[in-house]
């Protein structure tokens, strides 16, 4: 691939780190902070960012489903995988996939509900994960 | 008052910008931080949709970058690509990336060869390769 200036090159990790792994962490700040060349206020602004969008966005998702609207619910997955994918929360990045899935081959909204649930319990985990991590960004 | 000019032109004028069309706010201000810490000289702005980019282009941005799919939040927004045709009959001479996960050989296709556009998968190099890309575009 290509070189850059930067010297180094952070990759999206397809799964967290075995220091994630052992401390049984969701998520894995590790590439949010190699991106933004570890500075504080930069990575503190995404994380706060995070924490104040994403609720709205699930919101969004869960109306969707609510309404079988399965083209907003496909939308709406697919840019939460972006999001998820830079807090290193990957273990979710399969139940969007499946979410964005749902509708496309066969309409299937009660297993859209069951991702929804498995996605709005590991987000509410993740969110109080991060309100912690915050503090070593401050 | 030609010194002045003089000035004007080489600072304020030649002050290079970067759009950044993207309605993950997320995902945008990620980008935006990151190529603000790799081109701190260039000021570059986010935009979370086509209509709003659109009324900036008298800015006259060096590098437009889009994604192709900005509907999350408003359900009426343009495409990426819809965009880029306007943004190309107004300003021929910007440079533009199309940033997307879009895996639609049509619309790839489309973006590159009728309107001149650079496209950038959106995975975990593509931070990488837009910066890159602006390198080679800002030179």
């Amino acid at each position: 691939m290509v070189n850059t200036n930067s010297g180094k090159r952070a990759r999206l990790p397809k799964t967290a780190t075995k220091e994630i792994q052992e401390q049984k962490k969701l998520c894995d700040m590790s590439y949010l902070a190699e991106t933004l060349s570890g500075k504080k206020p930069l990575i503190k602004e995404i994380m706060d960012d995070f924490l104040a969008l994403m609720p709205v966005e699930l919101t969004m998702l869960n109306n969707a489903i609510a309404i079988s609207d399965y083209a907003k619910i496909k939308s709406i997955a697919h840019k939460m995988r972006s999001s998820v994918s830079l807090m290193g929360i990957y273990v979710l990045e399969p139940v969007l996939i499946d979410l964005e899935n749902t509708g496309t081959t066969a309409p299937d909204i009660e297993k859209a509900t069951q991702l929804y649930d498995e996605l709005d319990k590991t987000c509410k985990l993740a969110f109080k994960e991060i309100e912690s991590e915050k503090q070593n960004y401050s | 008052m030609n010194a002045f000019t003089d000035f004007f032109k080489k600072t304020i004028l030649a002050r290079k910008i970067i759009f950044i069309v993207e309605d993950n706010e997320i995902y945008a201000k990620s980008l935006q931080g990151y190529l603000t810490i790799r081109f701190p000289e260039i000021d570059i702005k986010l935009f979370p949709d086509g209509e709003s980019c659109l009324k900036e282009l008298g800015e006259n941005p060096k590098v437009i970058i889009m994604d192709h799919l900005l509907n999350t939040k408003n359900s009426d927004a343009a495409t990426g690509l819809s965009t880029i045709k306007k943004i190309r009959a107004i300003n021929p001479d910007a440079s533009l990336i199309l940033l997307s996960s879009q895996k639609e050989f049509e619309v790839v296709s489309k973006a590159i060869s009728k309107y001149g556009c650079t496209y950038v998968q959106k995975d975990d190099l593509a931070f990488q390769n837009v910066e890159q890309l602006i390198n080679v575009f800002t030179s």
